[in-house]
């Protein structure tokens, strides 16, 4: 997904406009004339100013209309499939590794991953536990992290 | 004499050296360990050292962030997943060489040069400390704002594509420093009501997101090939160095020096010290062209500077007990309980204590050698399994770093949207880089300039009063000024040519 | 074949575990959050209590920091567990201060206070260039000048040294900003910034200073406490030297989510007592300048109590409190 350099150049502007307005009610220290409000004030100004930059460059170099290119991946569905999927491995992760514990999810998480990407089921189904549990006990039992526990495989704890 | 002499009786023992290897081992592990720092590498060692004598307490701690530190290459060089924001600095080139099927040369790299940066460092803390933490002293915020301009401005050099670019990057990084609660005011911003988003944006699960879960997601676009690398070249990963030696020698002394330096201001570290020392690299290199393709020269000088920055943090710490990073933080801790108390008194009162600290310094660094090789040969072999195996693993490494650094799963949360903004950043030529210079250098940038206007009173000349605020000042100004002068000369005359 | 047998063995461990529930407390790690980053003073102090905690109860403590947002973040993630004493935290004196803030709903009310452990009074500390020898001295030349000459530093904005140098003023008939106060990242920037000429005073707890003072580079001018402390004999306090009746001190606690379950907090208390008295913890707390108090359960939740109160006096006066 990549923008012209108009696109850009007018994304880049109105994010600095995004951010002056929402550091309105950032109000300064009591008795100061700085504070909260200040670094994003100054991070607006100055996005803002490249943002015209990008606009006047691509003007001059001749582009009329902001546009978008496509890359080539987003033609092919099975492509745009296999990103939303991945993404999507990450969120479920996220909401049910504090749920049934860290073995569990992280095992489906990367056996789904690798079936997705075409490794034969025996191999993937090997690499993943063995890899699941490596993680486990390295990072659980030696390095102490608290890794979500999953009642019934707490054998492992 | 007789003090080193009966310092190095404290050091050369066979409980010591053993203690020393195990540390060394422990310390490669949690560094090469994606998400995992040097800083939690020594937390975790704390209680463990409250059982031991003086030398082998603080030897412990002192190898085992020399080598996570030097560790943290090894996944960025490989898989392009940095484990500090001083790593990022070079990540690009290491990787590039890694795609090249130079993995060995670059880490060869990284690990000799870091080497070097460390003793070089030791060397000044031995030689030069208490004139050096004397200076280190008399910086204010007003310095340090100065400081941070400087390596912010390295972004703009450093972008291998448009400055402008490299501008944006480095404001999306810079935005998403004012996430939260730490700021100097205290007021919560862009939390929406979030507890979890006070804590605002860690670098770390940011880190991951940008460099490796958008590599990620590129594989599963393609399918992940089962391209591999190119086999390695047959030459040894030591001779190699020494030819880097020869070719740039003014890098690595530079590195050391630039790096020390900056490692001994107690609001600076490792950090700005990589970054800027890269800047300066490819600033004054024959070939600016080639950096960020693959191009050994900028790792020479980062990774120099990157290791001499550790050693120079111990300067304030050692002789005024002022920590320079979280590391000497937790050190200075430990010497406390071990009856060792830092300070200028401490040279006097316990002489061979001290040489006792920097000979495991000079041992810590010459250990880093044979077992850094063994750990490169090992992690060499990550790169022969299939792709298609390998990214499901990475991923799976990725979150649990970025859960690791918080303990929270709001770090996962975190990785997926820079995972996210840093694909969409690559598939527009925007770099990465300075996005992490951003994130790293906004909140010192805000604080330092917020407190220097406090204490002013809002007076703006106050960032020229002072002999080094001003000093610093001029040259901040005089590298962006210079360039544009030049510029608008140089189109002026192109003009009248044409007229 | 092989198959049948994995799941038999794992039912059957599975059934041990299920078994092990009915078994008394505490039978699997304890997690112990620490709202404050590894390395620190409270990360120190935590990790050490646990581990003595550790031998005390015959399971891990395992240390969990949680950082970030002035401590907002990790004091709600104690605050939130479940009450069933496999989590407890490090409860600092943020507690007694970020609800005035307006930045969090959370109060000690939402905690079960198992111990105070640590107490460490506020300082008057100044460079020892700008050549004060006594408080009086440095308190005479502050009301002297117009406000906002001399300024202080040693915490972030509306944080515990502020509030502790907004109170001494009061306490001194002072508007509370007739010094101007520089936020920070701590006391150990604001000591170096006060060496490097930033700032004038340090009001922050005089160990926090101990390495500077040793080095001569910075004053201890006076403790705010009642009695002087013992790792500072010749420090006077604020009421010996200038009359001010003024204290502040921080504490760490360590707190579970309330509603804890009697007979584990019991346990809980007793097991961290043994911890307190333990030789470890007060060998470590003296070499580390670290002040010793104790108060338990009931008594240590009317310490943070009262605190909480003359913190929410002088955070309005000050204008720190949220409107």
């Amino acid at each position: 997904m990549r923008v012209t350099d108009l696109t850009l150049g007018l994304l880049t502007l109105l994010g600095g406009i995004a951010i002056y307005l929402s550091a309105i009610n950032f109000h300064a220290i009591p008795g100061q004339d700085y504070g909260a409000g200040t670094m994003p004030r100054a991070i607006a100004f100055v996005t803002g100013l490249v943002g015209v930059f990008i606009i006047t460059k691509a003007v001059m170099a001749g582009e009329r209309l902001p546009g978008l290119q496509l890359a080539e991946w987003t033609r092919s569905g099975s492509a745009v499939l296999r990103m939303l999927a991945v993404l999507g491995l990450i969120v479920a992760y996220i909401v049910v590794s504090p749920v049934v514990g860290f073995l569990p999810t992280a095992f489906c998480v990367m056996l789904v991953a690798m079936l997705i990407l075409g490794v034969r089921i025996p191999t993937a189904i090997i690499v993943s536990a063995v890899t699941s549990v490596a993680i486990q006990q390295s990072f659980g039992k030696l390095l102490l992290v608290p890794l979500p526990r999953s009642d019934f495989l707490n054998f492992f704890w | 004499m007789s003090i080193v002499i009966e310092a190095a009786n404290l050091v050369f023992q066979p409980y010591v050296l053993l203690v020393i290897f195990g540390a060394a081992a422990f310390g490669m592990f949690v560094g090469a360990i994606p998400g995992l720092t040097a800083t939690m590498a020594t937390a975790l060692l704390v209680p463990v050292t409250f059982f031991m004598d003086p030398v082998p307490a603080i030897a412990t701690i002192v190898t085992a962030t020399a080598m996570a530190i030097f560790a943290g290459d090894i996944p960025g060089t490989l898989l392009r997943m940095p484990g500090t924001p001083a790593s990022a600095a070079y990540v690009q080139d290491a990787y590039a060489m890694t795609q090249q099927g130079r993995p060995e040369a670059a880490l060869g790299a990284s690990l000799v040069f870091s080497s070097i940066g460390g003793i070089f460092g030791t060397l000044v803390l031995i030689t030069a400390s208490p004139v050096l933490a004397e200076i280190a002293l008399k910086f204010s915020s007003f310095e340090y704002f100065w400081l941070v301009v400087l390596g912010l401005s390295c972004a703009v050099f450093i972008s291998p594509g448009s400055p402008a670019r490299g501008l944006i990057a480095l404001f999306i990084g810079l935005f998403a420093a004012t996430v939260g609660l730490d700021n100097p005011a205290a007021v919560p911003r862009y939390t929406f009501g979030s507890v979890e988003m006070m804590g605002g944006v860690q670098f770390i699960p940011a880190m991951i997101g940008l460099f490796a879960v958008s590599e990620v997601i590129r594989a599963f676009i393609k399918r992940a090939s089962d391209v591999r690398p190119p086999a390695a070249m047959s030459k040894s990963i030591f001779r190699q160095q020494a030819t880097n030696l020869v070719t740039y020698p003014v890098q690595a002394l530079r590195g050391s020096i630039l790096g020390t330096a900056i490692g001994a201001l107690p609001g600076a570290g490792a950090d700005i010290a990589a970054w800027i020392s890269y800047a300066v690299s490819k600033k004054f290199s024959k070939t600016p062209e080639k950096f960020g393709t693959g191009h050994v020269e900028g790792l020479v000088e980062a990774g120099a500077s990157n290791n001499g920055a550790m050693s120079g943090a111990w300067i304030p710490a050692l002789v005024f007990g002022i920590p320079g990073d979280s590391i000497t933080a937790i050190v200075i801790g430990v010497l406390y309980i071990k009856g060792i108390n830092p300070g200028p008194m401490v040279f006097i009162t316990q002489p061979e204590m001290i040489y006792a600290v920097f000979i495991v310094f000079l041992l810590a660094n010459l250990i880093m050698l044979p077992l850094g090789w063994i750990a490169i040969k090992g992690a060499r072999h990550v790169l022969s399994i299939p792709q298609k195996v390998l990214m499901p693993v990475i991923l799976m490494f990725c979150m649990v770093g970025s859960f690791a650094i918080n303990n929270s799963v709001f770090g996962i949360g975190l990785m997926l949207i820079f995972g996210i903004i840093g694909f969409l950043m690559e598939e527009n030529d925007i770099p990465i880089a300075p996005a992490i210079l951003g994130l790293v250098l906004g909140p010192m940038l805000e604080q330092n300039f917020v407190t220097s206007m406090i204490k002013s009173d809002g007076s703006f000349l106050a960032f020229f009063e002072r002999p080094i605020a001003a000093g610093l000042g001029l040259f901040s100004i005089a590298i962006w000024a210079i360039p544009l002068v030049l510029w608008l000369l140089h189109r002026r005359s192109a003009r009248q040519n044409l007229t | 074949m092989h198959f049948i047998k994995t799941i038999a063995a794992v039912g059957g461990l599975m059934a041990m575990t299920s078994a092990a529930w009915a078994q008394e407390y505490p039978e699997r790690p304890i997690q112990m959050i620490v709202p404050w980053g590894a390395g620190g003073g409270t990360d120190a102090v935590g990790r050490l209590l646990g581990a003595e905690i550790q031998k005390e109860l015959g399971v891990p403590v395992n240390v969990v920091n949680r950082t970030g947002g002035s401590g907002v973040v990790g004091h709600s993630a104690i605050a939130n567990a479940d009450p069933d004493g496999y989590t407890i935290g490090i409860m600092t004196i943020e507690i007694d201060m970020m609800h005035w803030q307006g930045l969090t709903e959370l109060t000690y009310e939402d905690f079960d206070v198992l111990a105070i452990v640590n107490s460490d009074p506020g300082g008057v500390m100044v460079s020892a260039d700008a050549g004060f020898d006594s408080v009086e001295a440095l308190l005479e030349k502050i009301k002297s000048e117009p406000a906002g000459t001399f300024k202080a530093s040693g915490t972030g904005q509306g944080g515990i040294w502020h509030v502790g140098l907004a109170g001494w003023l009061l306490s001194e008939d002072l508007a509370p900003d007739h010094v101007t106060f520089v936020p920070s990242q701590g006391a150990a920037p604001g000591l170096t910034d006060m060496v490097a000429g930033g700032v004038d005073i340090v009001p922050s707890s005089l160990a926090e200073g101990r390495s500077m003072i040793d080095a001569k580079r910075v004053v201890a001018l006076a403790t705010m406490s009642a009695d002087r402390q013992d790792a500072f004999p010749d420090v006077p306090t604020l009421a010996e030297s200038t009359g001010s009746d003024w204290t502040v001190a921080v504490w760490r606690s360590v707190a579970a989510p309330a509603g804890l379950p009697e007979d584990v907090k019991v346990k809980l208390m007793n097991a961290i007592e043994t911890a307190y008295n333990s030789e470890a913890y007060q060998e470590f707390m003296k070499d580390r300048g670290f002040g010793l108090r104790w108060a338990k359960g009931d008594d240590a939740a009317a310490i943070v109590a009262t605190d909480d109160a003359a913190f929410g006096e002088v955070m309005t006066k000050a204008g720190l409190a949220a409107q």
